[in-house]
């Protein structure tokens, strides 16, 4: 009874109605594909119903259907047209959900989930990314003091790497105003290095 | 929700024919000779007294041969239909009647023997020949479960290696004298077990769906 309330829940529209699912079937084990594709299409919803009953992670979930989808295909000449289908497909979907929440569980068993020790695993790549950070932060901060014209200059040549030419195409400045700001910017930047560093 | 659409025209597009399986019991009626035959080669390997037929317990050696190939028989069924998906095996009424009668005959030969406890090491011949019988026969049970395969291996393969071991007992009892002590059948039983638990081992992976 509640296999045939969920199926037709579930059923879209236009999908094989259940009582042709056998009929279909024994189709399909003769190598009709057209027949086959529309049983599998009506019982996708039906098998995704039944895992999620023992599934709750959506995923995961979907990775199952799709485990019960090939298990159907490796094993369809198992199935016996004069009984109903539903309790075949049940066995796998069954089967192959139990499968998926013992692998879960394994891989669960293997993860370690401790803040502690999380903090304190060294991860030799954190150190150049907070040193990459650190750098940008100065260079934000040097750049700061400079005019925007010169900032720009600086932004343009220095840091993007642009030719004077195109820098200059950039600003809409001439090549010549670009030097201009680009050495009384580094002439700025050096004295307030001195100044900071000494 | 995930659309299995691509995955569903890959399957059927490469959907060929295929040969619907054919009712457990007739399976296994087919694969039974087949078992036997394994099995009673290999025991040729081995010294074998055959049973004394003109004595006045002829009847008691028929009736534990037929009840073990009975068994033996009916265990390789339910392992051929635990196999298919949604299908189980249950303990007929017939079925439990002739454990019970092949236990009680077993029981009985324990009670005429001349020494009903045996000593240690006694019946290791017939631990021997069991399993020696019994080893082919575990390759033909696993060979004939790869056509269905199982969403169950351990559950179908406890139920072949219970057949490969009845059977095996069924071939034993044409050389065995049908007076046996309880140490005779504590080996049949060990060989039995054993022959099980070689069959899961090996079939595991072999027929896992």
């Amino acid at each position: 009874m509640n296999d045939t309330l969920s199926s037709e829940k579930v059923a879209p529209e236009n999908a094989a109605p259940q009582d042709a699912w056998p009929a279909l079937m024994r189709r399909a084990q003769d190598g009709d594909q057209r027949a086959y594709r529309l049983v599998l299409r009506a019982l996708v919803p039906v098998v995704r119903v039944r895992v999620r009953r023992r599934i709750f992670d959506d995923a995961l979930a979907e990775d199952v259907v799709q485990d019960v989808l090939m298990t159907l295909h490796r094993l369809r000449h198992t199935y016996d047209p004069a009984l109903p289908l539903l309790p075949w497909v049940s066995a796998i979907v069954s089967a192959r959900a139990v499968d998926a929440l013992r692998r879960q569980g394994r891989s669960r068993g293997r993860e370690i989930n401790r803040d502690e020790t999380l903090s304190s695993t060294v991860d030799p790549g954190a150190a150049a990314a907070f040193d990459a950070i650190g750098a940008e932060r100065e260079l934000a901060g040097m750049l700061n003091i400079l005019p925007d014209r010169q900032r720009q200059m600086i932004e343009l040549v220095k840091l993007q790497e642009m030719t004077l030419d195109a820098a200059a195409q950039e600003s809409r400045l001439s090549v010549s105003a670009v030097k201009s700001l680009l050495h009384r910017a580094i002439t700025r930047l050096r004295e307030h290095g001195k100044q900071t560093h000494g | 929700m995930v659309d299995h659409d691509t995955l569903i025209d890959t399957l059927c597009d490469e959907a060929a024919p295929v040969r619907r399986v054919a009712p457990a019991w007739r399976r296994a009626l087919g694969w039974t000779p087949v078992a036997l035959g394994v099995g009673w080669l290999m025991t040729q390997l081995l010294h074998r007294a055959s049973t004394d037929w003109t004595g006045p317990l002829a009847g008691v050696a028929a009736a534990n041969i037929l009840l073990s190939l009975g068994l033996g028989i009916a265990a390789l069924t339910a392992a051929l239909s635990v196999s298919v998906p949604g299908r189980v095996a249950r303990a007929s009424g017939w079925f439990v009647a002739c454990l019970a009668m092949w236990l009680g005959l077993a029981v009985y030969s324990i009670g005429i023997a001349r020494h009903p406890v045996g000593q240690l090491g006694h019946g290791s011949y017939c631990f021997t020949f069991v399993l020696v019988a019994g080893a082919p026969m575990i390759a033909v049970t696993v060979l004939a479960l790869r056509r269905t395969r199982s969403l169950h291996p351990v559950r179908s393969l406890t139920f072949a290696g219970a057949g490969a071991a009845f059977l095996s007992f069924g071939l034993l009892a044409f050389c065995h004298p049908i007076a046996m002590s309880a140490m005779d059948f504590a080996g049949h039983l060990a060989a039995g077990i054993l022959l099980g638990a070689l069959t899961i081992a090996i079939g595991r992976k072999a027929i896992a769906a």
